[in-house]
């Protein structure tokens, strides 16, 4: 089973505290977030809308790669890094 | 008034009277604190949302530690329908209430622990034809007297139960409609309630701040007559009561095209005869010119003579001897969306 690193912005502070990064057991990006969701269920009213679609002003990136996370099955490498982040806009 | 909560665009913030008025916060930095509330058994309840992640419900036993509720207030997933923001608490006998918007009333039996949507309302016969306002299409007020319940929708109108919210029916007699019926009829009338009060010895007698008048009735909703004798507008959204005096409170704005003090003359207006007329309410207005509004949720009295309102430039105004005489306190906050007496 491959292990994940999820980054979670200080934003989030009220749902999950201080956590800034979650381990969680994964062999696809849909079972890490799952995982994460578990661990955390704070989390997603805040990530996922009620279709439980990425909001859309949330991104995410796995290995700097960025994902709307549509495709649970893509697998995981161990040590691959999960980054969530609030959009910057406007100026 | 000993605490005040201040719900900002940007964080909450504690205001806190021991010889003098001292600020603490922010608490929820970067987020919008929209309401704060209590739950039977005393829990301090705060609403959040944000303009990235979604609306959530926080508790604490002391204002200090908060903890996000999980299973908080939520429409069921395929439904179009989203949680955008809780506008209200308020609570009957051991049953908590949330109004929130979209327009949903929500309950709970544990203190705001796990909450469940109330049905009859939610998915009134008439919801199809329910129209937002310019904040939304949101559950605002919500008032109570044993089993019967009003709840006050925008732009919607004011819903009552007679049976402890297995049904609703809409009650507007009175007051013209804000939104009319589009060409095609799929738009019903809808009428924009701003804000709603009540007489606790009388909950009969309920005045409303309405998106086009001042509003009172005397049999729980069944007729409404338009009250403004010396209002220098009749637009507006904070409306409150102090009970022990039977004053009332709102802060007239210009219009909703100029959410504004007419002219800039900011000041809350009280009546002493139950709505009859109306009158600035006592002393201590700034002179200069204040261009600047007050959202429906940021009044709150403390029915021992303290009144609070606060506005979207982030000031708040005070008066401890009800409304005889008022104050600004020196503090400049983020615009103000709810103001609390906790």
């Amino acid at each position: 089973m491959a292990r994940a690193v999820v980054s979670l912005p200080r934003l989030l502070e009220p749902a999950v505290g201080a956590v800034r990064k979650v381990e969680v057991e994964g062999d696809t990006l849909g079972k890490a977030i799952a995982a994460l969701l578990q661990r955390h269920p704070t989390l997603r009213v805040h990530l996922f809308d009620e279709e439980s679609r990425l909001r859309p002003h949330v991104m995410c990136f796995v290995n700097g790669q960025q994902t709307r996370l549509e495709d649970g099955a893509v697998m995981l490498d161990e040590g691959t890094e999960i980054t969530f982040l609030q959009a910057v806009s406007g100026g | 008034m000993k605490t005040l909560a201040v719900g900002t665009e940007k964080g909450s913030y504690l205001l806190r009277h021991d010889g003098e008025w001292q600020v603490s916060g922010p608490q929820f930095p970067g987020w919008k604190v929209t309401a704060f509330g209590r739950a039977p058994d005393g829990t301090y309840l705060a609403g959040l949302a944000s303009n990235w992640f979604g609306a959530s419900v926080h508790r604490s036993p002391d204002l200090v530690e908060w903890e996000q509720v999980e299973n908080g207030p939520s429409f069921p997933e395929g439904m179009d329908r989203k949680l955008k923001q809780i506008w209200a608490f308020s609570t009957n006998g051991e049953v908590l209430y949330a109004g929130v918007d979209d327009a949903g009333l929500f309950r709970s039996d544990d203190n705001g622990l796990n909450w469940a949507p109330v049905e009859a309302l939610n998915e009134h016969s008439s919801r199809k034809s329910w129209y937002p306002g310019a904040g939304g299409m949101c559950a605002h007020h919500i008032l109570h007297d044993g089993r019967r319940m009003w709840v006050g929708i925008s732009a919607v109108g004011v819903f009552r139960s007679e049976d402890d919210g297995a049904s609703f029916e809409r009650f507007d007699s009175g007051v013209p409609p804000t939104v009319g019926p589009d060409e095609d009829e799929t738009t019903a009338e809808g009428w924009c309630v701003h804000g709603l009060t009540a007489d606790p010895e009388n909950p009969n007698r309920i005045w409303r701040q309405d998106h086009r008048g001042v509003y009172r009735t005397t049999d729980g909703g069944d007729n409404w007559e338009r009250i403004e004798e010396g209002l220098p507008a009749n637009f507006g959204f904070a409306i409150g009561r102090d009970h022990a005096s039977g004053s009332l409170f709102v802060v007239p704005l210009e219009a909703d095209t100029n959410r504004l003090p007419v002219n800039g003359h900011l000041a809350a207006y009280r009546s002493q005869n139950d709505g009859d007329a109306w009158e600035v309410s006592g002393k201590g207005w700034p002179e200069a010119a204040q261009f600047t509004g007050v959202l429906r949720k940021s009044i709150t009295l403390d029915q021992e003579g303290g009144v609070a309102f606060g506005t979207t430039g982030g000031a708040v105004y005070l008066s401890e001897d009800t409304g005889d005489t008022w104050t600004a306190l020196p503090f400049a906050f983020p615009r103000i969306f709810t103001l609390a007496n906790l």
